[in-house]
């Protein structure tokens, strides 16, 4: 075996959007980063629809950016379709959604790549991490080729063990046109647990062979709602032509963006009956697939099946690039064998003569239930080795991306020798999103929803920049411009609201005034017209919810009040009982001074932080068990019966 | 065998092995205590006596957790069936074949059969404990929701203490208190109001605060939650499609049927809460305070309610009760009837210390009867032959009283009619006339009381299943969340806002029963819509 010369900090496997976000993180915070990849035609691939966002996705890329990441300006600048979900909806469920292109996409982010300092990338399959010890040292690719690293990040996606599924045939790979990978074996023999998940994707058609007078159209906003906050910075190089869009006119300019529409359609009757025949011929109905599927994202044949009293189901005709003629048929993911799919979508309004040119698929795939992962995404198995994206049984590019930049920012941080870096709950949807996976794992692909959020209020995609972006330079990911830009509209927004307090009409101030429902800023005073509408929009909300935002804070006091409240220092972990022994070394060893911090513990799960704090209610003195002093435990002055029945 | 393990109980055990266990295992206790944990999916396992300490025919001893069949196991691995007629279970004769013990070989036994009940006798380090009737449940059908294992044996404190110490030696804990219903809980075998159902079970005192704690240890108020969160899940779940799916056309739901559910929540929330000052008598019993001018036959009148109602339980064990104060069953309430000094003006400061005690008690009392000699005039009591004057009361005294009732006693000797007048200018009493001496009157003031403490009830369960002071908090911060929820929506805010109160009242709700929230809203959302492209 060859031992290649040069030892990394940071190894990533995998160009998915995960891979690419973790290596682009890892290597901008300044590592030595790899990034190995099956194939290097398809980076940043979008194996499914071709869009970015929508709700609560939307929201994670705005994140994603504000961090310092790449997502959001890559859809800028090679979306062909952006439109704003929820706008009719208060300012904390609104969602950006973009089409990009999908080849403009992936091409634009592999120069992004190639051009980063410290960051190699390279073709390879991996066969094996070499991880002795529990800790992790390199890789070894099917060449055999090794590669040194300090830290892993493994993003596998639905490549694992991937198997194919059009009707009864099945093939290996982990998308059409690809093939899969072996690595199971090597994660199972360093203790990682492996179970099935699985997902699909509809069939795709060319554009001559639809008719769209049969179709609804659906145009993008204008002007377009963009997901990234440094999207004044794109511009187009001469030779940078997978680069779509740009900014032109310096501040005070304009984004040039030429939009094409999507077109909405509805299934039949007709539909529906083809799908009932044929559903012997599904892999998901006769128990070929045993990988669990996404309840949010079903089949056709599962619409058809549990909603039979539905008449029709949207299908959304979505294009998949500039240069290119195929269209996604959004709404009809299928695993029927392909005359069945053929025969059902020709059923379709406007697509009676459609001609699939590729056809959809189910797949099944390996993931690693994430109860397995520290809250910063390295493995509790393997010190060093991080896993990001679907095998960590998410579902979705943002979900992927999200973690993608967490595992990198951490796998760069470890090698630095710096503590992790972990978001809570109410400071981003990534906090949840990856406090959900950690803690509670999952039973199916993971997709992130507002309704996940229990400070949705607070957490809106037009303030991730206010809630993110100084932490991101505090790590060494977001850049200079992007703080300095920050904090100018930190200070907009400051000197907005004092003078909306301190202005009156008559008796009552302006900000009074603008908090009824029927007032806009546009009914303000001509001098504040001129406000820039990203601080007019911050000024508004936090007028307008002030009350519930008031509320949300509070709630999010409380709960970082427990988190924080200090472990008495007499409490001695061999008097509370109930404490398995596990737990009780844990917490020995680390010796964790708030009960938050004993909750983050690996192995100290929410029954034993109850636990201590019980205990701790009772005072130095409070009575302890068996085990405490000389074993002379006082009884309860009157005690609880034990008896249950 | 039922074991309704009481206080004292778990008293004696703490003090009993504080004398004899260190807390500090041997090489060879640790080593069984590992080999337990090696197999011990879900904590511990716990001993505790259930029975109260003390002589008595049998005492019942508790052993829940993953060892606790392992445990039996060794206490009985020498074990022969005592009589095998005696013995339920015919595994018993098979477990002990003599062929294989003759053989020398280690007997073939079988494991200890499931719900079944075996009469074994129980050796330790060789030394015989007692013969016993032990019965086992597996889990996840058992009490606690673990193995759970019960020994009911002699009940000498020496042959309980030495069972205990042999299980305790063998790697069990001694119990906390409370703790076999923590465990129930926590593995889902109840939910909150059941376990805390367990509690008012054991402390009942009365036949109607046991049929209340019944209903709710069977359940009732945890199904009256859980339908009423269901029906909230329902409404957030379609709120919250409209919210995260907004290509999937869902029409919202902020009608008649989004305000219809609300009102519907919030009358059956009240409702509930209308309980919780019957709820709170029930449990802790009541306070009657009867006061009135010396000489009116207060004490009469507290001798003849004694005497219809004798107290059955003192709902509150170790009260310090002064002579003044007695405890009767008062229409299916525990009642503390005090008989307060005579109130008047006095200069004698041994009396004046007692008048100011009645004062107090008489402020702290749930009902007030103001005891009035009936054959006198309203403003002639007292006895003018008394030196001191006597202290006109009216309820206007006693604001914190929840009834205030005319007494007027000694009805036999005749009825003023100035009474009628007084009683009406005490806004809506009017005058009980009784003779405590002839008992005539009595059935009506008793009624009066019923009536006064809510308890005037038909007698079916659902009449006195009640709520208790941490549910009626959880259950008012529902109710506030509801409201706003409702105005939300009534003044048109937006939906995420709306979904702020309801996920607040949905919090509540499930913290009656002890539940969380968000993964129940997702389930619905995804049952009742279909979404996604």
């Amino acid at each position: 075996m060859f031992w290649y010369p040069k030892t990394y900090d940071v190894i990533v496997i995998g160009a998915g959007h995960a891979g690419v976000e973790a290596s682009l993180a890892a290597a901008r915070m300044g590592r030595e980063t790899l990034l190995l990849t099956m194939n290097l035609d398809s980076i940043g691939q979008m194996s499914c629809n071709p869009a970015i966002g929508g709700l609560a996705k939307g929201h994670l890329v705005r994140e994603i950016d504000a961090l310092g990441g790449e997502m959001g300006l890559n859809t800028d600048a090679t979306g062909i379709q952006f439109r704003m979900l929820n706008a009719s909806k208060g300012p904390s469920v609104r969602g950006p959604r973009a089409q990009a292109d999908k080849k403009a996409y992936q091409f634009r982010l592999k120069a992004t790549i190639e051009r980063q300092p410290c960051l190699d990338l390279k073709q390879g399959s991996i066969a094996e991490i070499i991880a002795p010890d529990g800790v992790v040292e390199g890789v070894v690719t099917n060449l055999g080729v090794g590669y040194r690293g300090r830290t892993v990040v493994v993003t596998t996606g639905t490549f694992l063990q991937g198997l194919m599924h059009v009707g009864l045939r099945n093939t290996p790979g982990g998308r059409m046109g690809d093939s899969a990978s072996g690595m199971s074996a090597s994660l199972r023999s360093l203790g990682i647990e492996l179970q099935r998940l699985k997902t699909g994707t509809p069939p795709r058609l060319v554009r001559r062979s639809i008719d769209f007078s049969q179709c609804q159209i659906q145009p993008g906003d204008e002007p377009p709602s963009l997901f990234s906050y440094m999207a004044d910075t794109i511009t187009r190089g001469p030779d940078e032509i997978f680069t779509l869009n740009e900014w032109k006119g310096g501040p005070g300019g304009m984004f040039h963006v030429e939009q094409i529409p999507c077109w909405i359609t509805f299934t039949s009757q007709a539909t529906h009956e083809i799908i009932r025949a044929n559903l012997d011929k599904s892999p998901m109905y006769c128990g070929v697939i045993e990988g669990v599927g996404p309840r949010y994202c079903p089949s056709i044949e599962d619409k058809v099946v549990r909603f039979a009293d539905k008449e029709r189901h949207q299908i959304f005709l979505e294009p998949e690039g500039r240069h290119t003629d195929e269209f996604y048929i959004n709404g009809c993911s299928t695993s029927l064998p392909f005359e069945v799919q053929y025969a059902f979508i020709r059923s379709i309004p406007g697509l009676e003569n459609a001609e699939i040119i590729r056809p959809g698929y189910a797949v099944e795939y390996d993931f690693a239930p994430p109860t397995q992962l520290q809250p910063w995404l390295e493995t509790k198995a393997i010190s060093g080795l991080f896993f990001a994206g679907q095998i960590n049984g998410t579902s979705g590019y943002e979900e992927a991306a999200a973690q993608g930049l967490m595992a990198g920012i951490n796998a760069a941080l470890k090698t630095a020798g710096r503590e992790p870096f972990v978001l809570g709950r109410d400071e981003a949807y990534i906090g949840v999103l990856i406090d959900d996976l950690v803690t509670k794992g999952t039973q199916e692909p993971y997709r992130m929803f507002t309704s996940r959020a229990e400070y949705r209020l607070i957490l809106r995609q037009d303030n991730a920049d206010l809630r993110l972006t100084e932490r991101g330079h505090a790590i060494g990911l977001a850049s200079d411009l992007r703080v300095a830009r920050l904090r100018e509209k930190k200070a907009g927004i400051e000197e907005t609201l004092r003078r909306l307090k301190a202005e009156r009409i008559g008796t009552e101030a302006l900000a009074h005034i603008l908090k009824r429902p029927t007032v806009a800023w546009k009914d303000l005073p001509e001098s504040y017209q001129s406000v820039p509408p990203d601080v007019a929009a911050q000024v508004e909300t936090e007028i307008k919810y002030s009350g519930y935002l008031g509320r949300e804070l509070a709630q999010i006091e409380k709960v970082r009040e427990a988190e924080n409240q200090p472990i008495p220092l007499w409490l001695n972990y061999d008097d509370v009982q109930g404490l398995k022994k596990e737990a009780r070394l844990k917490l020995k060893s680390v010796q964790p001074k708030t009960f938050g911090q004993a909750g983050r513990i690996s192995g100290i799960n929410p029954t034993d932080v109850a636990l201590l704090r019980i205990w701790s209610k009772r005072g130095p003195s409070g009575g302890g068990g068996a085990g405490s002093g000389a074993g002379t435990s006082q009884p309860k002055p009157d005690p609880e019966p034990e008896a249950v029945r | 065998m039922h074991s309704n393990g009481t206080s004292p109980g778990d008293k004696h055990l703490h003090t009993t092995m504080g004398q004899i266990y260190t807390g500090r295992p041997t090489r060879r206790e640790a080593a069984e205590i590992r080999r337990g944990a090696a197999t011990a999916p879900s904590g511990d396992t716990i001993v505790a006596l259930a029975t109260p300490p003390g002589v008595s025919a049998l005492a019942v001893i508790r052993i829940s957790g993953p060892d606790a069949a392992r445990l039996l196991g060794v206490l009985t691995s020498q074990a022969t069936a005592v009589n095998p007629v005696l013995s339920v279970s015919a595994d018993t004769e098979e477990a002990a074949a003599p062929s294989a013990a003759e053989s020398g070989a280690a007997p073939v036994r079988k494991p200890w059969p499931a719900q079944r009940v075996r009469h074994v006798t129980l050796r330790h380090k060789g030394r015989l404990l007692d013969d016993v009737v032990a019965v086992m449940w597996l889990r996840p059908h058992s009490p606690t929701g673990e193995d759970v294992a019960e020994i009911s044996c002699h009940g000498n404190p020496l042959i309980i203490k030495n069972i205990v110490t042999a299980l305790l030696e063998l790697g069990a804990r001694a119990a906390e208190p409370g703790e076999f219903t923590q465990r129930a809980f926590l593995n889902g075998r109840m939910d909150l109001t059941q376990a805390e159902a367990v509690l008012d079970l054991i402390h009942a005192g009365t036949e109607r605060a046991l049929t209340g704690a019944r209903a709710m240890k069977e359940g009732r108020l945890g199904r009256r939650m859980q339908e009423m969160r269901t029906a909230l899940i329902d409404l957030l779940a379609h709120l919250e499609a409209y919210i995260d799916f907004p290509e999937e056309d869902i029409a919202p739901d902020t009608g008649d049927h989004f305000f219809s559910r609300i009102a519907l929540a919030r009358s059956e929330i009240r409702s509930l809460l209308a309980t919780a000052p019957l709820g709170r008598v029930l449990r802790e019993g009541a306070l009657i305070a009867i006061v009135g001018a010396p000489n009116a036959g207060k004490s009469s009148l507290l001798n003849a309610l004694l005497r219809e109602n004798r107290a059955i339980i003192s709902p509150t064990p170790g009260t310090t009760r002064d002579y003044l104060e007695s405890e009767c069953n008062i229409g299916g309430i525990a009642v503390r009837l005090v008989d307060t000094a005579g109130d008047r003006d006095t200069v004698d400061p041994v009396e004046a210390e007692g008048v100011r005690r009645a004062r107090e008690i008489a402020a702290k009392a749930d009902v007030i009867l103001h005891v009035v000699e009936a054959h006198l005039p309203a403003d002639g009591q007292g006895g003018a032959a008394d030196g001191g004057a006597a202290v006109r009361l009216s309820a206007a005294d006693f604001p914190h009283a929840k009834a205030y009732i005319r007494v007027a006693n000694k009805a036999d000797l005749g009825r003023h009619p100035s009474h009628e007048a007084a009683a009406a200018g005490d806004t809506g009493t009017t005058t009980l006339y009784i003779s405590a001496t002839s008992g005539e009157g009595l059935p009506a003031l008793e009624s009066a009381i019923e009536q006064a403490l809510g308890a005037a009830k038909p007698d079916d369960d659902q009449g006195w299943l009640t709520v208790n002071a941490r549910q009626e908090a959880a259950l008012a911060r529902a109710d506030a969340a509801l409201q706003e929820a409702e105005a939300a929506m009534r003044e048109g805010a937006p939906p995420e806002l709306v979904s702020v109160d309801l996920r607040g009242a949905l919090h509540a709700i499930g913290e009656v029963v002890g539940l969380a929230t968000t993964e129940d809203i997702l389930d619905r959302l995804f049952k009742n819509f279909c979404i996604g492209k």
